[in-house]
């Protein structure tokens, strides 16, 4: 059985995206973005999957302190056996989908959450 | 008679590089051309600043040299400016150089600059002070008015039909300076000064003789005491001229400051306002990176409850399957596992019925079914919407940018409007202005009480001349005659001035009616101007009556008229420049004032922009007098360069 991560991490062009994203000024700090991210790629319906090449930014355990996300996730993407690495792949994803609306729309946060 | 030859400017104003005008040798109106803010005002300006070394601004007021600096070159850490004047007076050329140059390296004040001045006349250059009386001579500051002036300066001449205005005296005096009236008055005060000294001689000549050595004596005194008083006269006319200069300066100045007072109250509102709306920006930012922190859990809310939905229907199912396969065991078995009874009879008829065709074959697991476990993870989510007030403070923080860009915007203007002002001085001035004019009145009475005694004093003197006069011996009466023959030449002094003034002044009115009705587009009703003591000018009706109510454009004719006819009357004769005096007047007026410019003055330079009036409609009207062309061509907002229209 593949063993999970225990931690999240984000890829080079990630970490660009989550510094253009903190730039604006919306959230308090990274994990509060990558959380509004990996919920919108939930959202979105984006399948189970890795991201590779991620270099470690959260503890997994400060990252969802109440365990919810993991709970969700199980429940979300049943046949998932590593849910901290599916938490990455979604942050991952997530995050760049939100810079791709935000770069072609000019919308604030309230719009991107429509 | 003085004539401009060439102007030549670098970092003066708008004009970075050095910019040069050159004017023909001909009669007839030289137009510059420039769009607003393209620097005409700065041309006008750069003639003043080469003549007195002053900047005027708007209301007449001067303008801090440190401000005149081309603001581009500025930016770059280039400061200074210098203006060159060549021109002629009679029949010499001359070559005015003023400069003014940064004494440190970032100046910030006048302080921080240094001017230099150079007058060449033909080839030799002046000493300081014979160029300083030469220039006062070529072109005296006092009447500098007549010759350079913009719409605003001619709004100033309404003053001259109201009596008692202090601007008006002011203007009127100016006139008479320009019509050199002030010699005249200079020879009777000669005049009067000689007879004084001749009644004094005449005095001290009684005084020696025995027969009229009492009378002598006590006239001597006499007029000593009101030589004495004259001279206290004197000094407290000096005085109060200066403190009246004073009076006018503080004046001006809180004029002017009292638009600054209410920019700078705006300026500081408008500080508040930003820092409050900075203040609300900051802890509204707040707000919405505390609810963005929460906003993941309205991302998943719907997924959730989709998801939430579809694990109750899928252990619904097991649920239901669960039960069957009691039911099929226990119709199988004949026993309930479940009440551990036996089934018989009509209850396993019942439960056979109850049972579809194919039961299921699976017996019943016993484990926690997967949805149940899914429903169970998905109950852990703590659902929460707070996207309407996300919405709400996302609009409240755009509503306070742009708020704070706006007010930004105005405490920019509003700084830029301020930039010649000087906190400082507004508050010594303020302080000043109740002195000042204590001061005055203390003066004022001063005057009347030694104009009173000195009067006292000259009847008496007036008495002892004719005891003098009835008893004088005949060598005694030589002197007494040479002293009346003086004061008679005083007197033949004094109407003469006064003959010269009406004289002045019907020629004045006669050729401001002339120039007024060729500019004038109602020449059907009006007839001409009427002059009064102080050169107000009045419309006269057909009819003979005044023209009380007169428009905003009739008062700038009549100022032109004026203008004009001062200079055709003055003994000192230059060029009139002009800059943007059509503001109040309408196309025909326009038109009009146009044609009539070239006989107002043998040069004249108008400084235009193309709304007032196109190049077209200029050479249509001035034809053969329009004598040169240049355009004032935008390089950039703070950059003009001067260019020669062909």
């Amino acid at each position: 059985m593949e063993r999970d991560r225990e931690s999240v991490g984000l890829t080079p062009e990630t970490q660009a995206i989550l510094a253009e994203l903190e730039e604006r000024g919306w959230f308090l700090e990274g994990q509060d973005v990558a959380r509004f991210c990996m919920a919108y790629a939930i959202r979105a319906k984006v399948p189970e999957g890795a991201t590779g090449g991620t270099e470690t930014r959260w503890a997994a355990g400060n990252f969802d302190k109440t365990g919810e996300i993991r709970a969700l996730l199980a429940a979300m993407y049943p046949g998932c056996t590593t849910p901290v690495r599916m938490m990455e792949h979604l942050v991952n994803e997530g995050l760049r989908m939100v810079a791709g609306r935000l770069r072609s729309e000019a919308i604030g946060p309230a719009e991107i959450m429509d | 008679m003085l004539r401009l030859k060439r102007l030549e400017v670098e970092g003066f104003g708008p004009f970075a590089e050095p910019q040069v005008l050159e004017f023909r040798d001909a009669a007839g109106v030289t137009v510059v051309y420039g769009e607003n803010m393209r620097g005409k005002t700065s041309l006008l300006n750069a003639i003043r600043y080469a003549f007195f070394g002053t900047v005027l601004g708007r209301g007449s007021r001067v303008r801090r040299l440190h401000t005149i600096s081309n603001r581009d070159l500025a930016s770059e850490g280039q400061f200074g400016f210098s203006v060159s004047l060549t021109f002629d007076y009679d029949g010499q050329e001359y070559e005015l150089v003023r400069e003014c140059k940064p004494t440190v390296k970032a100046p910030s004040n006048d302080e921080d600059y240094a001017q230099t001045v150079m007058l060449r006349r033909g080839t030799s250059t002046l000493g300081p002070q014979e160029r300083e009386r030469a220039l006062q001579q070529i072109f005296p500051k006092e009447v500098s008015r007549f010759f350079l002036f913009d719409g605003e300066l001619l709004q100033e001449y309404e003053e001259l039909l109201i009596n008692e205005s202090e601007a008006g005296h002011r203007i009127s005096e100016a006139i008479e300076r320009i019509l050199g009236v002030p010699i005249l008055k200079r020879g009777r005060t000669h005049l009067t000064q000689l007879s004084e000294e001749a009644d004094k001689h005449a005095a001290k000549e009684a005084s020696k003789r025995q027969e009229t050595q009492a009378i002598g004596t006590a006239l001597q005194q006499a007029t000593e005491q009101k030589e004495a008083h004259q001279k206290e006269i004197a000094r407290l006319q000096t005085q109060l001229q200066e403190l009246n200069a004073q009076r006018t300066e503080v004046e001006q100045y809180l004029q002017s400051v009292q638009k600054y007072a209410s920019i700078l109250h705006e300026r500081d509102e408008a500080g508040a306002r930003l820092e409050e709306a900075a203040k609300d920006e900051r802890l509204c930012r707040g707000d919405l990176q505390k609810a963005m922190g929460e906003a993941w859990r309205s991302l998943l809310r719907e997924p959730v409850r989709a998801a939430r939905s579809a694990a109750q229907a899928d252990a619904q199912k097991e649920l239901d399957a669960f039960l069957l396969s009691l039911r099929a065991k226990a119709v199988a078995d004949g026993h309930c596992g479940t009440c551990d009874q036996d089934v018989r009879g009509a209850i396993l008829d019942r439960l056979k019925a109850s049972l579809p065709e194919q039961a299921p074959a699976t017996a019943p697991s016993g484990r926690v079914s997967a949805a149940m476990s899914r429903l169970a993870d998905l109950n852990k989510f703590t659902e929460a919407d707070n996207t309407g007030e996300i919405r709400l403070l996302w609009k409240r923080l755009r509503d306070l940018e742009l708020e704070q860009v706006t007010l930004k915007d105005r405490i920019s203007d509003l700084n830029a409007a301020l930039a010649d002002s000087d906190p400082e001085t507004l508050r010594r001035s303020k302080a000043s202005y109740a002195e000042v004019l204590e001061k005055i009145s203390v003066v004022k009475r001063a005057i009347e009480d030694e104009g009173k005694k000195a009067e006292e004093k000259d009847q008496n003197i007036q008495r002892l001349k004719k005891k003098l006069d009835s008893s004088g011996t005949s060598d005694l009466r030589a002197t007494q005659l040479r002293a009346k023959m003086l004061r008679d030449a005083s007197e033949v002094f004094g109407a003469a001035v006064d003959r010269y003034k009406a004289n002045l002044r019907a020629r004045v009115e006669e050729t401001s009616s002339k120039l007024f009705l060729s500019m004038t587009t109602e020449k059907q009703d009006f007839s001409g101007l009427t002059i009064n003591e102080n050169y107000g000018l009045t419309i006269r009706h057909r009819d003979g009556r005044a023209e009380e109510a007169r428009s905003a454009g009739a008062e700038h004719v009549v100022a032109l008229a004026l203008m004009g006819a001062l200079q055709n009357n003055a003994p000192l004769r230059g060029p009139i420049v002009m800059d943007s005096p059509f503001g109040r007047l309408d196309e025909s007026h326009t038109a009009n004032v146009i044609h009539t410019l070239p006989q107002m003055a043998e040069q004249v330079v108008l400084l235009v922009y193309e709304a007032e009036v196109g190049k077209a409609k200029m050479r249509d009207v001035l034809k053969d007098r329009l004598v040169r062309e240049y355009q004032l061509e935008r390089v950039s907002a703070r950059r003009t360069n001067v260019r020669e229209v062909k």
